[in-house]
C-alpha cells in the first residue's frame, strides 16, 4: 500500500457488522470498489472488540442479529464518549413506525432500508461523511421523551442527528411511495388490458350464446325430426322390430306388436329369445348376428288353425350398420302377405290348369296330324273324320287362349270394347241356344220369356257370351245331365236374364268365391274341365252394361246364376 | 291276344290311342271314367292300361291306378299314365300311386308304339 492510497483512504474506512456472511461480503465488496476500507464483524461484540483496536469513520450495522441487536448496539456507541461521533447506519425494513422509535431512541446516524440501492447506500455514506463536522457542534443535544402507542420513549439524539434520521425516513418514504405508484401505474394498465379482456370476454360470450341459441333450435329440429320418423314407423302399415347386437329388442311398432301379440312397453330391452314365441324370427335374428349372412326373407303363420284370423306374414331381417360398418343390430320388417300368397296360389293352379286345358286339344291335334302325315292305308272317310277333330279341338283351343287373353286384359285395366244397341233380349239369347245342342246329349235345354219385348242398350255378342259362360258351367256342374233353363224377364228397370241347371249345386262358400280369378269351385283331378276365368269374364261383361250378377244354389240339386241388363229408355232417349 | 285298356274321358284321345296302336296282335278296351276302370280291368285283366288322370267322378286315375295295383287281381297290370299334368309332383304321385309308366299329352303316337312294343316284347 502506498503512502498517497494511505492518505486518500484515511477517514474511509468503514465496518460492517452483520450475521450474514453473503450479505457482509457483498456489502464488503460494493463499499471497496467504490474506494472505502470495509471490515466486517458478524457480530455486536465482536464489532466492540474490533472497535477497542481499530479506528472507523463509519459503521453500518444490521438489526436483526444474534445477541445483542442493531438498536443496542448502536445505543452502546452512542453512550460510549469514545464512539459516539462515529456514525451508525441500520439496515432495517422499517416495517414498523417502532422501529423509527427505536432508531431514534439508539441514537443512529441513518435508516438504509433493506434490500438497498447500492447508488442511494452510497449517496447515503457520503452525505453523513461531509455532515459528520457539523453534528459535533449540536453535543449534548435535546433530551426528548415521547410516548408512542402507549409507550415512552426517551430520546437522546442531537438535532442533526434527528433531522437525518427524519430525511432518510421521509426518502424512505417517498422512494415507496414512488415504488407504490409504479407499482399502480401498472396495475392501471393491468386494469385496462383486464377491461379490454373482459370486453372480449362478453363479445365472446355474446357469440356463444348466439352460438347456443343456434344449437337449441338445431336440437330441436331434430327432436321433431326424430319424432317424426317414430311416428312414420309406429304407424307403417309394415310391423318393425329393431334390436341391438345383443339381441336385445330395442323398438318395435305398433303392426308389429299385433302380429306377435305383445306390447314393447312390457318387453323393451329384454332378449328376443325370452320374448318372441316366433320361432323363424329369433332364428333369423341370431343367423345374422353370427355373421351368417347380412338378411333373410322368410314367411311365417299366425294364429294358424283359426280360419279367420290365420295370416301368413312374410318377414324380411337385415344387418344394421352405421356408416363405418360398425354392426348396431338387426331390422326386421313383417308384411301381410296373406292374399299375396292366396293369389300366388291361385296363379299357380291357374298355369298348371291353363296348361293342361291347352295339352288336352293339342293331344288330338299333334295325335291325329301325326296319324294322317305317316299312315299311308287311311280311308278317305277316317282321313276326314281325323280332320275334323282336329278342327274341333284347334276351335277349342282358340276358345281357351281367347278365355285367357280376355282376362289378361280385363287384368290390365284394358277391357273390352262394348257396341251397345238397342236390341231385344229374347233375339240375343236365341242366337245362341242352337250352339248349345249337340254339346251334351245329356242335357235339355229350355228357354222361357215372360215379356214379349225385352229392349235393352246392349252388345248382343257379349250377352251370347256371357250365356255361353254360365251354360258350358251349368253342363259341366251337372254331370248327370237333366234340364238347363234360360230364362227372361224384366224386373224393374232392367232384364233380368237367368241360367239354371239341375246339377251338382255349390255350397255357400263355393258362390262365395266363384268369381274370383283363377277359382274352380272343384279344383281336383276329378273335376270338370275349365280355366276358372268364366265368371270373371262374365261379372266384367255384365257390369260393363251397368247389371249385376249373382249365383243362388241349393247343394245336390241345383244352381241358378242370373244377371240385369239395364231396359233401353225410350223417354229418356226421345229427350 | 294281348290286352290294352285305354282310359280318357275324352273320345278323340281314346280313339287316337286306338288308331296308333291298330295292330292285329292287341286287343283294344276302353273306359271313360276311373270307376269304369277298374271294373273293367278286373273283368278284363289287359296287360297294359293307359290311364288318364283328370276325370269327371269321384276316382281320379290315380285312384284308379292304386285300387288296380291293390287288387292282388290286376296288380301285373303295366299301368302307363297319359296325362296333362306334366309337373314334377304329378309325376311322383303317379309312381306313388304304382304307375310304371308316365306319359305326357300331347305325345307322339310314333313314340307311344316304341314304348308299347317295348313293355309288350
Amino acid at each position: 500500500m502506498t503512502g498517497t492510497d494511505e492518505k486518500t483512504k484515511r477517514g474511509r474506512e468503514i465496518l460492517i457488522v452483520e450475521d450474514s456472511k453473503v450479505q457482509a461480503a457483498t456489502l464488503k465488496h460494493l463499499l471497496e470498489e467504490n474506494g472505502y476500507t470495509a471490515m466486517t464483524a458478524g457480530n455486536a461484540s465482536e464489532a466492540i472488540d474490533i472497535l477497542y483496536n481499530e479506528v472507523f469513520t463509519l459503521i453500518i450495522s444490521d438489526i436483526n442479529m444474534p445477541g445483542m441487536d442493531g438498536y443496542e448496539f448502536c445505543l452502546k456507541l452512542k453512550s460510549n464518549e469514545k464512539y459516539r461521533d462515529i456514525p451508525v447506519i441500520l439496515l432495517t425494513s422499517l416495517s414498523d413506525p417502532t422501529d423509527i422509535i427505536r432508531g431514534l431512541q439508539s441514537g443512529a446516524d441513518n435508516f438504509i432500508t433493506k434490500p438497498y440501492d447500492d447508488e442511494y447506500l452510497l449517496t447515503r455514506i457520503e452525505h453523513l461523511l461531509i455532515n459528520r463536522e457539523l453534528r459535533k457542534f449540536g453535543k449534548g443535544g435535546i433530551a426528548l421523551e415521547l410516548v408512542f402507542r402507549g409507550e415512552k420513549y426517551s430520546i437522546n439524539s442531537d438535532r442533526q442527528q434527528i433531522l437525518d434520521l427524519l430525511i432518510s425516513v421521509f426518502e424512505t418514504a417517498i422512494d415507496k411511495n414512488e415504488k407504490l405508484l409504479k407499482t399502480q401505474a401498472s396495475q392501471y394498465e393491468m386494469i385496462e388490458l383486464m377491461a379490454e379482456k373482459n370486453i372480449a370476454l362478453l363479445e365472446a360470450q355474446e357469440e356463444l350464446q348466439k352460438i347456443m341459441e343456434h344449437l337449441k333450435v338445431e336440437k330441436q329440429k331434430l327432436a321433431e325430426e326424430k319424432e317424426r320418423i317414430n311416428a312414420i314407423i309406429r304407424s307403417t302399415a309394415d310391423g318393425i322390430i329393431v334390436t341391438d347386437v345383443a339381441q336385445r329388442v330395442i323398438m318395435m311398432n305398433r303392426t308389429a306388436e299385433e302380429f306377435l301379440g305383445l306390447r314393447f312397453a312390457e318387453i323393451a330391452n329384454q332378449c328376443i329369445d325370452c320374448v318372441i314365441n316366433e320361432d323363424s324370427i329369433k332364428e333369423k335374428i341370431s343367423f345374422i348376428l353370427n355373421k351368417m349372412k347380412n338378411e333373410y326373407n322368410f314367411d311365417f303363420k299366425i294364429n294358424e288353425g283359426d280360419k279367420n284370423l290365420e295370416k301368413i306374414i312374410h318377414g324380411k331381417t337385415s344387418l344394421i350398420v352405421d356408416r363405418d360398418e360398425n354392426r348396431l343390430g338387426t331390422v326386421t320388417v313383417l308384411s301381410d302377405v296373406t292374399k299375396e300368397r292366396q293369389i300366388d296360389i291361385m296363379k299357380t293352379e291357374f298355369l298348371s290348369t291353363a296348361a293342361h286345358e291347352l295339352r288336352t286339344p293339342l293331344t288330338s291335334i299333334q295325335g291325329f296330324s301325326e296319324i294322317l302325315l305317316t299312315r299311308g292305308n287311311l280311308s278317305p272317310e277316317e282321313r276326314n273324320k281325323y280332320l275334323a277333330y282336329i278342327n274341333k279341338q284347334a276351335v277349342k283351343l282358340a276358345l281357351i287362349v281367347n278365355d285367357l287373353l280376355d282376362v289378361a286384359r280385363i287384368e290390365s285395366g284394358q277391357g273390352f270394347v262394348i257396341n251397345k244397341k238397342i236390341c231385344d233380349m229374347k233375339t240375343c239369347i236365341e242366337e245362341v241356344v242352337p250352339h248349345f245342342t249337340g254339346i251334351s246329349s245329356k242335357h235339355k235345354i229350355r228357354t222361357t220369356f215372360n215379356d214379349k219385348n225385352i229392349l235393352c242398350l246392349a252388345d248382343c255378342d257379349k250377352i251370347g257370351q256371357i250365356l255361353k259362360n254360365l251354360v258350358s258351367n251349368s253342363i259341366k256342374y251337372s254331370p248327370q245331365g237333366g234340364e238347363i233353363h234360360i230364362s227372361a224377364e224384366i224386373k224393374g228397370d232392367f232384364c233380368q236374364i237367368s241360367v239354371r241347371d239341375q246339377g251338382i249345386g255349390m255350397t255357400p262358400e263355393q258362390i262365395e268365391k266363384v268369381f274370383s280369378k283363377f277359382y274352380r269351385v272343384d279344383a281336383s283331378d276329378s273335376a270338370p274341365e275349365g280355366t276358372g276365368l268364366g265368371m270373371t269374364i262374365v261379372k266384367y261383361l255384365v257390369e260393363a252394361h251397368g247389371g249385376r250378377v249373382r249365383i243362388e244354389s241349393e247343394y245336390g240339386a241345383w244352381t241358378e246364376a242370373a244377371f240385369t241388363i239395364p231396359l233401353h229408355d225410350i223417354d229418356k232417349n226421345n229427350v | 291276344m294281348k290286352k290294352i285298356l285305354i282310359i280318357d274321358d275324352q273320345l278323340e284321345v281314346r280313339e287316337l290311342v286306338e288308331v296308333t296302336l291298330r295292330i292285329d296282335e292287341y286287343t283294344i278296351l276302353q273306359a271313360s271314367s276311373g270307376e269304369e276302370a277298374v271294373r273293367i280291368a278286373e273283368m278284363e285283366k289287359p296287360d297294359l292300361i293307359f290311364m288318364d288322370v283328370m276325370m269327371p267322378g269321384g276316382i281320379d286315375g290315380f285312384e284308379a291306378t292304386k285300387r288296380i295295383k291293390n287288387n292282388p287281381e290286376t296288380k301285373n297290370c303295366h299301368i302307363v299314365i297319359l296325362s296333362a299334368k306334366g309337373q314334377q309332383i304329378d309325376r311322383e304321385r303317379g309312381r306313388a300311386a304304382g304307375a310304371d309308366d308316365y306319359f305326357v299329352k300331347p305325345f307322339s303316337p310314333l313314340e307311344l308304339i316304341t314304348k308299347v312294343e317295348e313293355i309288350m316284347g
